[in-house]
């Protein structure tokens, strides 16, 4: 079963065979959760994009049709929800000053980089690098960085991504390349710790 | 024929390892040659680099259990036949179904011109009109704007079609369910008055717009005021369609239970938005009854008053449960969009 198609899990699952959804959810959560993560950046908030998004799957589970490749359809949900998220995360920071309560989204993106990585030297390095690839990834345009996490987050190939963002490959590449540039820009003069660039031949083994 | 910038194009799927080996090695020998893509190619590499320190992979705070919980309990099973056997035995919906068939063979009339013997039918149906579709499960928006034309269309040739009587004689159906559908909606509307919809606007369109609403304020209830109102309207209306359905099948209907003194309370306090009062009263009713929740329609605002009040996990548990019983009456509009994308989207 762990080495079965996500497809036919799921088909599985729409006969009946909770188990099969089971595996689904063990292979997928983490990293749905991570792009959801990266795409809200609220912890709390994406934890409920997190249940949306399988609650609409399983809601929606009996319209599967194997024609559809079972992440493709994960993640536009989960693409879907995370801008309707984001959207209401706009009036939320409205919100929020009346509503001192509230425990979600307060935290800055400072704290959240200290809790995350509270801790050992070699993340102590990376620290600057975190924040400037946050601070650059923040000032992406929406469908630049949408794609960016879609490929480096969700490790979704560039055709797939087109059919979650509903775009032409073409432009999802291009877009793909735009933020790719901002990013690499912002990195230009930071120094990379010598740990981070490892001689040549691991350097592939690295990437992927 | 490949010319040169065809091959830069490949750059990216080089770099994310996306080309099969005869385009990766073709490409390696391009990049030899292209100081360009060698220089790009050099950039995003760094970039990626990065991408494991500056984005680690994190773990979901929440359990895998509740998902699974939500699987098992929305488990599917041959959903299809269960759909069929619940639209044939709800008055509501074959009443609607009727609807359906009905316009159908008008349809067939009026492209035949033998419209005018089923006049009087069709006045009798479509009279009711502006209030039917409102409680009836929604019709399709082509079969809703056919209707009325058929109706005033001119009578001419007063020969009865003698095969299309039969179809018209389970047409008697369909008052029943309105009666039944009629006392539940008078109901549910003295507790809604504030949803009422423009009734200019088709109906057919305002019910879409509503299932919607309640679609997405499922999803957005809490979070902010405009959320909060449209989940309210949306889960008033979509409960008039899903009462009417139980109410017409003699069940006992949500919406209209009976209610205590200190419930009318808390409820007024949350249409007035004193979110702490209404909240506190609905504590004291769960001290009462463990397993009290607020009435379904307005659950979501009080999710809502749970969240601004900073008890989020509470928020969520109310919205959950209130998914759970939405997804009985909401199965069959579910179900019966098969292509994933395209609704999601």
């Amino acid at each position: 079963m762990v080495d079965e198609s996500d497809e036919s899990l799921m088909l599985r699952y729409c006969k009946g065979e909770v188990r099969a959804f089971e595996v689904l959810v063990k292979r997928h959560r983490k990293p749905v959760y991570n792009f959801i993560f990266r795409f809200v950046r609220d912890a709390a908030q994406a934890d409920d994009v997190l249940q949306e998004t399988f609650l609409r799957l399983i809601k929606s589970s009996a319209g599967y049709e194997q024609q559809a490749r079972f992440t493709t359809w994960l993640y536009t949900i989960a693409r879907n929800l995370c801008i309707d998220a984001a959207r209401r995360g706009i009036h939320r920071q409205v919100v929020s000053l009346d509503a001192p309560f509230d425990g979600d989204g307060t935290a800055t993106l400072g704290d959240r980089l200290a809790a995350e990585q509270a801790g050992t030297d070699r993340e102590a390095l990376g620290r600057e690098l975190q924040l400037r690839v946050h601070t650059a990834l923040a000032a992406l345009p929406d469908e630049q960085r949408e794609i960016f996490l879609l490929r480096e987050v969700a490790d979704l190939q560039f055709d797939e991504i087109a059919r979650v963002v509903g775009c032409p490959a073409n432009t999802v590449k291009s877009r793909m390349r735009y933020a790719l540039e901002k990013l690499r820009v912002a990195l230009e003069d930071y120094h990379e710790p010598s740990e981070l660039s490892p001689p040549a031949g691991v350097r592939q083994e690295l990437i992927k | 024929m490949t010319t040169e910038s065809d091959i830069c194009q490949r750059l990216l799927e080089f770099a994310y390892d996306e080309l099969d080996p005869a385009q990766a090695e073709r490409f390696a020998a391009h990049l030899a040659a292209c100081a360009r893509c060698s220089t790009e190619l050099e950039g995003i590499r760094r970039v990626r680099r990065a991408i494991p320190l500056a984005l680690p992979q994190v773990e979901p705070p929440g359990s895998e259990a509740r998902l699974m919980e939500a699987a098992e309990r929305h488990r599917p099973r041959r959903r299809r036949l269960v759909m069929l056997a619940r639209v044939a035995s709800h008055p509501a919906y074959s009443a609607a179904a009727c609807l359906v068939v009905l316009s159908g063979v008008l349809a067939f009339q009026i492209m035949r011109g033998r419209l005018g013997i089923f006049r009087r039918d069709v006045q009798e149906v479509s009279l009711p009109a502006p209030e039917a579709p409102f409680y009836a499960a929604p019709p399709p928006p082509a079969e809703a704007s056919r209707l009325p034309a058929g109706a005033v269309a001119p009578a001419a040739a007063p020969s009865a079609s003698e095969e299309s009587r039969p179809r018209f004689a389970a047409e008697p159906k369909r008052p029943v369910a309105n009666d039944d559908a009629l006392a539940t909606m008078k109901k549910a509307k003295r507790m809604a008055v504030h949803s009422a919809s423009p009734p200019a606007e088709p109906l057919a369109r305002r019910q879409m717009v509503a299932a919607k609403t309640a679609d997405k304020a499922e999803g957005a209830a809490g979070e902010e005021g405009e959320a909060e109102e449209s989940a309210v309207k949306g889960r008033v209306v979509s409960g008039v369609v899903g009462g009417a359905a139980s109410g017409a099948a003699g069940a006992p209907l949500r919406v209209a239970a009976q209610e205590s003194a200190p419930e009318r309370e808390a409820e007024r306090a949350l249409q007035a938005g004193r979110c702490d009062q209404a909240v506190t009263l609905y504590d004291q009713l769960q001290q009462r009854d463990r397993r009290y929740q607020p009435p379904a329609r307005i659950r979501a605002a009080y999710a809502h008053c749970l969240r601004l009040l900073g008890r989020t996990r509470q928020a969520r548990e109310t919205l959950d449960s209130l998914k759970a019983e939405k997804a009985v009456p909401t199965a069959e509009p579910e179900t019966a969009t098969p292509p994933v994308r395209a609704r999601e989207k």
